[in-house]
């Protein structure tokens, strides 16, 4: 019985070695393991063996079996997945995916998102001023003398029309975004956290560097105590957005006529950022953004007491923190509106 | 501005252990922007004397020569030159490869290598003053001429720092981070805020004391107010001829060309005290000095040959018969120091500074002076400067004699006096600091402190009274300066906690654009808010509406725009070059005239500027972008919950194809559009003859139609529906909405008529179109049977067959 049981299993092996397809593979099952299948009709007779044998033959009659169930069952996976080494060989897993089409946001609304985000955590609202001014909420309001030098250099353009009559009737595209918070001052109570982003407009030659429509990012805080180093604090919110790393700055002396005392802020990246700016390397000291408390006058043409109120003030050159950020050399870009460039951000 | 550590260091003892570095920090984080320094001995590193032993012919360019060259250690170089004025024997200054000069005196610092010209070996270069930094201090005769300093006693091989004597450091300060300090426009100046940081002596300039008043027979009247102070001062026995070279040195560190003597000496007090002063020949004038307003048309010849036309609010010095000068900006020509000149009237004089940049400004005469005197120079300097001159004067010829002394000082610099609390500062720093060491900061600055308790009454000193220092807010940054702002202890601002920020407008604006990038599939643009003359005509927009620009960008850019269209279309232009199919958005304010802005305050008439949504899908087909651009406003419109429908409008903008187009409405107002533009406008542009599909939604009036409320569940559908799709075939000329109209009248049991397909050309007669579109009925008490649905859509067919001429397609 023995002799026949290893004949029946090679019998098996070649059936199984010729097994195409799932009912080739299913005959082989019934044939050899069905109620009436060879094995199981062979086994049967087991019975029938001496003690001594028994044990042993049977051992032998269930190793056949596992054994072939095991193989049968391989196969039967690779038939059903379809996963046979000659199938595999058809598909192709290395062409690229395919992305969805999906259109981009400008990379200033992106700087200007993640910006709004970090401030609005900090418990800051965001306004958002006219872009059309009057020369009371552009220069006057911000104590710039009337002679004072910047009312000229910073080359506004005036509407037509608006030629020596007063100063709430002379117009212009605003030149920077700090008149505007004096309207947010005067419209709502302290304590104020805002902060104020939006475009500005100034009648420059244009280049690599220059635009004569650029971006700027306000923020301001005024409530009871307020000392300088509240300053630095929205500065680092703003500079860890953008870079990602808590990024290292100092305050000096700097002087505009809206703040007192005034301040230069300046950054330095870590070294490992390389690249230039104004053939300075970018590990150097970088002069980022003005700030400082507003001045007396300041708060006086917003309808706060200086003697009550103190606050901190910074406002940073967005088109530059882009540029930065990703490396950009070209700030005329951002006007191109060419999906080329947009298209990479 | 630059200038010489060694000059300052006459004025302050900086400690040793400072570095160069240091100081250019602490100067920086204390006072003013250093941008450089540039140290001599770097400078002129690898540059000697040499001496040329022997002239050769080039043997390949005739305007070349070979100068063999000793460079000091028994070598003699082979180096390439083309100076006209080489000789044997003569002393050159030589810079030897690895030294950086300026070629030809222009461009930027390049690095010198051994080379070959012309087929010759060039080991260096001998060198023009201009390429060395040194054009100011020898100029040259003409420019093909190389540095001579066969006069300088040093051998060959000496370096070239060491044999001229350039052993200082330059230290460059930015101008606008001085803006506000008329103080510290000159080396003394600088040095007294030097030795207040370092808390160490500050040497006096050493001068001439003068009486008050000496001599009659010169007089000086003022008759303008603009003159706040005017010293002459005639001295005579004068010998005109060239400076020492140590004057020379030091005004070309500051870009000044020496001219003789005693104009040198006028502008080495200016770098030193920071007083512009003036020299006039004493005998080209008559006896009496005038400060006066110029006289209309009245004219000048400026020194340097210019020839200004003047007016009335320009100030001039003048004799009795004519200007002799413009005030406080630029000598005339006719009372010019000469060499002949014996006797001098020398001039001190302080300015308005707003005159001064005015005149300056208008005439196109910036110079040192008036930099200086637009600052606002106090009074007392003028003295200082006059009584330095005459120091300096008569170490270098002690034989001169002062003649006559007037001082005219009818508006003196009143020192400001600023009262406040030791509180008032800690507060602002966020810092204890104690009376003793305000004080002592205060008076490193030479500041007068008077304590009462916890009260200190500032005098400020009259070169900070000019209007640099006045409030207590300049004292407490005085105070925070000198402590070092890096020194203030850092922490957290203690805030009024308030409620949370709610702001859905910014939320939404951000919102709507993220879906528009990345729903819609569109790239968002930023525009200039101005508009292309060519894109105003082209579309026949109304140029009374537009607001106009007095000194425009560019004269073909004079409005603003009043839809966001407009500059879109430019974009569109300028992409269609690189892309067949894409979609473009802005979200910005435009700008209308005929209508007063809300952010008006203070009897501010400003313009309507309300913000817009507006976007342009471009492609090849115009039913394909035009259902895409207005499946994007629909699908906009349900998710932000705004309750705008769209439908043919007759208030749309007149260059719009209003056949092609449809407006977005709520209760019959105009909230935008989508469409096309009108064929002539469009054909006008270069689109490429693609299809260009534009909208534009009033964003600024929309935020106000959105409510919450509509965002409500609606429940599931109990029973199941049942679907029929329906193809017919209509004349072109049939419109969906009447289709669509048509259908959804003819059963409650109707829940939705969608259209799924119109179809033209092959299989379909001519001038018809085939729509397909599919109905959905459903019924909330009971679930539909096929038959009563079937009698529904057959009449359907019937209507749509009647109506429309329609014939059902199988």
């Amino acid at each position: 019985m023995k002799d026949e049981l290893k004949k029946l299993q090679n019998e098996l092996e070649d059936a199984i070695k010729a097994v195409t397809s799932l009912d080739t593979l299913r005959e082989i099952e019934v044939a050899f393991f069905g109620r009436k299948g060879k094995l199981t009709n062979l086994l049967k007779n087991l019975k029938d063996l001496p003690d001594s044998v028994r044990k042993e033959v049977g051992a032998l009659g269930n190793t056949i079996k596992h054994d072939a169930q095991v193989l049968l069952n391989d196969i039967k996976v690779k038939l059903e997945t379809g996963l046979d080494d000659e199938l595999v060989d058809v598909f192709d897993p290395t062409v690229p995916g395919k992305k969805p089409l999906i259109g981009s946001l400008h990379p200033h609304t992106q700087m200007i998102n993640s910006l709004n985000e970090a401030f609005l955590s900090l418990g800051f609202e965001i306004y958002d001023g006219p872009e059309i001014s009057s020369e009371a909420f552009v220069f006057d309001n911000l104590n710039f003398p009337d002679d004072h030098p910047a009312r000229e250099d910073m080359d506004t353009y005036w509407l037509a029309g608006s030629e020596s009559k007063k100063a709430s009737d002379r117009m212009c595209l605003r030149p920077h975004l700090t008149g505007g918070s004096i309207r947010y001052m005067k419209e709502n109570q302290p304590p104020f956290r805002f902060v104020y982003p939006g475009r500005v407009f100034r009648s420059e030659a244009t280049d690599a560097k220059h635009e004569k429509t650029f971006y700027q990012y306000e923020a301001l805080m005024i409530d009871k105590h307020m000392p300088f180093s509240a300053g630095q604090l929205m500065i680092e919110t703003i500079l860890e957005r953008v870079f990602g790393y808590k990024v290292e700055t100092r305050m000096r002396a700097g002087f505009f006529p809206f703040v007192e005392p005034g301040f230069e802020i300046d950054m330095r990246l870590k070294e490992n950022i390389t690249g230039t700016e104004k053939g300075k390397k970018l590990t150097q000291w970088m002069e980022i953004m003005p700030g400082g408390p507003p001045h007396p006058n300041v708060l006086r043409a917003a309808g706060l007491d200086p003697e009550k109120w103190q606050g901190f003030y910074i406002n940073i050159g967005l088109d530059r923190l882009v540029m930065m950020k990703h490396a950009i050399d070209d700030v005329r870009l951002f006007h191109s509106g060419d999906i080329r460039f947009l298209d990479q951000f | 501005m630059f200038l010489s550590l060694n000059w300052i260091k006459e004025y302050v003892n900086i400690p040793e252990d400072v570095t160069l570095e240091q100081l250019s920090h602490d100067l920086t984080m204390a006072t003013v922007e250093v941008e450089d320094i540039i140290e001599q001995a770097q400078q002129y590193k690898n540059m000697v004397v040499g001496r040329i032993v022997e002239i050769k012919k080039h043997p390949d360019a005739d305007k070349l020569q070979l100068a063999m060259t000793d460079i000091g250690g028994g070598e003699v170089k082979q180096i390439v030159c083309g100076g006209i004025n080489l000789f044997e024997g003569m002393k050159v200054a030589v810079a030897l490869p690895g030294s950086f000069v300026r070629w030809h005196g222009e461009g930027d610092l390049i690095e010198l290598k051994k080379t070959k010209i012309r087929g010759e070996e060039s080991f260096g270069m001998i060198c023009a003053s201009a390429e060395i930094g040194l054009g100011d201090l020898y100029p040259e005769q003409d420019d093909r001429e190389i540095m001579n300093i066969s006069h300088i006693d040093a051998d060959a091989g000496t370096s070239l720092a060491q044999a001229l004597g350039l052993n200082d450091a330059l230290i460059e300060i930015d101008n606008k981070s001085l803006t506000n300090r008329p103080d510290l426009w000159c080396h003394y100046g600088i040095a007294r805020e030097l030795a207040a940081i370092y808390n160490t002596k500050l040497n006096q300039p050493k001068l001439r004391k003068l009486d008050n008043k000496k001599g009659n027979d010169f007089k000086i009247n003022i008759s303008s107010d603009d003159c706040l102070r005017y010293i002459g001062v005639v001295v005579e026995n004068i010998e005109v001829k060239p400076s020492p070279e140590w004057i020379r040195k030091r005004l070309s560190y500051a870009g000044i060309r020496s001219i003789n003597n005693i104009v040198d000496l006028t502008n080495y007090v200016m770098l030193d005290i920071g007083e512009p002063m003036h020299a006039f020949d004493f005998d080209k004038i008559d006896t009496s000095i005038v400060v006066r307003s110029a006289n209309l048309n009245e004219e000048l010849n400026l020194l340097g040959g210019d020839n200004v036309k003047l007016q009335t609010s320009h100030l001039v010095i003048a004799d009795s018969k004519k200007p002799i000068a413009l005030a406080g900006i630029k000598g005339g020509e006719y009372s010019g120091v000469l060499d002949s000149t014996n006797s001098v009237v020398f001039e001190a004089a302080i300015f308005d500074p707003i005159s001064i940049r005015r005149t300056a400004t208008q005439l196109e005469q910036r110079t040192d002076a008036s930099m200086r005197h637009e600052k606002g120079i106090d009074t007392d300097r003028a003295l200082v400067a006059m009584e330095r001159l005459l120091f300096l004067l008569q170490e270098l010829q002690p034989d001169i004699k002062i003649k006559s002394v007037v001082d005219v000082n009818p508006r003196p610099t009143k020192q400001n006096k600023v009262v406040l609390t030791r509180d008032f500062i800690v507060s602002r720093l966020g810092q204890e600091l104690s009376i003793k060491s305000i004080v002592d900061i205060l008076e490193r600055l030479e500041f007068t402190v008077k304590v009462k308790a916890d009260e200190l009454t500032v005098e400020v000193p009259t070169w900070r009274s000019t209007g640099d220092v006045s409030i207590p807010e300049d004292i407490v940054e005085e105070v925070a300066r000198i402590y070092g702002y890096d020194n203030l202890e850092r922490f957290s601002p203690v805030v009024t906690l308030e409620e949370a920020v709610y702001q859905p407008e910014f939320e939404r604006v951000r919102e709507l654009r993220n879906f528009l990038a990345f729903q819609a599939g569109l790239h968002e643009v930023y525009n200039y808010p101005w508009v292309q003359d060519r894109i105003v005509t082209n579309l026949d927009l109304s140029m009374n509406e537009m607001v106009e620009i007095a000194h425009p960008p560019s004269e073909q850019q004079k409005f603003l725009q009043t839809s966001l269209v407009t500059n879109l279309i430019e974009t569109v232009e300028k992409n269609i070059k690189h892309n067949d199919e894409f979609g473009i958005f802005e979200v910005a304010r435009v700008f209308q005239k005929n209508k007063t802005s809300h952010f008006s305050v203070d009897g501010e008439k400003l313009p309507y500027q309300p913000k817009r949504l507006a976007g342009a899908v471009v492609g090849d087909n115009d039913e394909e972008v035009y259902e895409k651009a207005k499946g994007i406003c629909e699908l906009l419109f349900d998710k932000f919950h705004i309750p705008l429908v769209s439908v043919i409008s007759n208030d749309l903008p007149k260059w719009l194809d209003a056949r092609k187009s449809q407006g977005f409405i709520h209760d019959k107002e105009l909230y935008g559009f989508v469409g096309f533009l009108s064929g002539n406008a469009s054909k006008s542009f270069g689109f490429n003859k693609k299809s260009v599909c534009f909208f534009e939604i009033y964003l600024t009036e929309v935020q106000g139609l959105i409510s919450f409320s509509e965002n409500k569940y609606k429940p599931l559908p109990q029973f199941p529906g049942v679907t029929r799709d329906i193809a017919i075939e209509v004349p072109l000329s049939v419109k969906w909405k009447d289709i669509s109209e048509l259908v959804s009248d003819s059963s409650d049991l109707l829940v939705s008529v969608d259209l799924f397909d119109v179809y033209k050309g092959k299989h379909i007669s001519e001038g018809r179109k085939s729509v397909a579109f599919r109905l959905e009925f459903m019924s909330e008490q009971r679930t539909l049977e096929s038959d009563e649905i079937d009698v529904i859509v057959s009449e359907i067919i019937k209507k749509l067959e009647n109506n429309f001429e329609a014939v059902l397609r199988k």
